[in-house]
């Protein structure tokens, strides 16, 4: 699906992290792998530490936590939400709703509209769009977006092949309405047929959790983890990004008069350094307009790597300029995508750190 | 492409001297034969020879000269 939003802008994020930081090097022992095969994995993929939830915090205390921050900053007001959207694969319950849990713990007015949209890498860019449609019957109210994700507590901690990329963040990201806004350009793609590319196999209705799908295996690849955990197939997954990705933004910016050179930065979903490398020679994008680094730094959060890359290196820009931005997430789904838009004169663009 | 700069081209992705692999050995006796092996052979196809290769085609070869076939 292609779309051209306009009059719309991103007026702050906020990235909320867990306190404890991990360290791929002391997490070695874990994994039934000789440690010169596991190095090598932290030298190709980038990997060094991660932000891990604490097991007694929940998606929606996060959330709850950065909205709570930004009412006490007076970086929003309650009477100026006209949204709540809340996008992830880590509810609290199925019922009720993250959003209503969100709604309910901040205190918000009974005329915001609250919405939960389960996404995984993707989740930015859907989170995105469904606020720029929302904002056409919103006037001056604004849309307050969470991406919020705590899958570390579905991966088995025995799975070299799923563990160490892991990353809990949650952003908050204000979008509204803006007079002076320029043309936004998104497209989004799925191929169902490679949906179980990335699998949580039991906990839903299809294969209800119990004591046999918490039982831990040792599967082909030699790590040990659970139906219950989430797993996927890294080598099909970066396969599928090579051969979709670049052609997808190639062809979006020919059939919308996109110059490739004048885009500041490629603010890109983080699944580790070695695909956004690959990524960046097959677009001919220098290292330097293509972030990398929240991988070692946070783990891949997820649908929320592309606001933790922005918080991460421009925070300080993005309060002061403007800049021409090609944002792209790939990932479950399958589903691939991309906006490109001008980001920048925020508000706000930070980070804090909670003990959650 | 020489069947020496083909091996060589594996032996990097293995993380493997030059000269180690020979067609005829079992990829399974590798400790190198990974994980992290399987998506940069991915990646080297894709910018040496312009081919996809699926995870599964991977998992299939058993030899290195399995590797080599995928380079014709």
């Amino acid at each position: 699906m292609d779309a051209v939003f306009r009059n719309k802008r991103i007026s702050g994020i906020l990235a909320v992290l867990p306190e404890t930081e991990s360290y791929f090097d002391d997490e070695i022992g874990n994994y039934d792998f000789p440690e010169k095969q596991t190095k090598r994995l932290k030298k190709v993929m980038g990997f060094n530490k991660h932000r891990l939830a604490k097991d007694s915090s929940t998606a929606s205390d996060f959330c709850v936590e950065g909205l709570n921050y930004l009412l006490n900053n007076g970086k929003v007001r309650r009477e100026e939400i006209g949204a709540v959207i809340v996008v992830g694969l880590s509810p609290d319950y199925f019922l009720p709703q993250m959003s209503n849990i969100i709604h309910g713990k901040c205190d918000l007015p009974q005329d915001v509209l609250c919405i939960d949209m389960p996404q995984g890498c993707c989740g930015f860019l859907l989170g995105l769009m469904e606020s720029f449609m929302l904002l056409d019957y919103m006037k001056d109210k604004k849309v307050v977006l969470f991406n919020s994700d705590i899958l570390s507590h579905k991966v088995s901690k025995h799975d070299r092949n799923d563990f160490p990329l892991v990353g809990d963040v949650t952003t908050v990201t204000i979008v509204e309405n803006d007079p002076e806004g320029e043309e936004i350009i998104f497209r989004l793609m799925a191929d169902g047929a490679n949906r179980d590319c990335l699998k949580i196999p039991a906990g839903g209705f299809a294969m209800p959790s119990s004591a046999e799908t918490a039982e831990m295996v040792a599967a082909d690849d030699g790590n040990k983890r659970c139906l219950d955990n989430l797993h996927m197939n890294g080598a099909e997954v970066f396969n599928f990004v090579q051969r979709e990705v670049p052609p997808m933004l190639e062809d979006l910016f020919k059939s919308y008069g996109v110059e490739q050179e004048k885009i500041d930065y490629y603010l890109f979903h983080q699944p580790n350094k070695f695909m956004l490398q690959k990524l960046a020679d097959k677009l001919n994008v220098p290292y330097e307009k293509l972030f990398m680094n929240v991988v070692e730094n946070y783990g891949n959060p997820s649908g929320a790597s592309i606001p933790t890359v922005i918080t991460h290196n421009l925070k300080q820009e993005m309060t002061e300029k403007t800049y021409y931005c090609c944002l792209s997430a790939f990932g479950s789904g399958l589903t691939w995508g991309a906006i490109v838009m001008q980001l920048g004169k925020m508000d706000f663009c930070k980070e804090i750190e909670t003990k959650l | 492409m020489s069947e020496k700069e083909k091996l060589g081209l594996i032996e990097e992705c293995m993380d493997l001297d030059e000269g180690t692999l020979k067609p005829e050995d079992n990829l399974a006796d590798y400790e190198e034969w990974d994980s992290v092996t399987a998506l940069s052979i991915i990646a080297m196809m894709d910018e040496q020879f312009h081919k996809s290769v699926s995870g599964g085609t991977l998992k299939d070869a058993k030899t290195v000269a399995d590797i080599l076939a995928m380079m014709e």
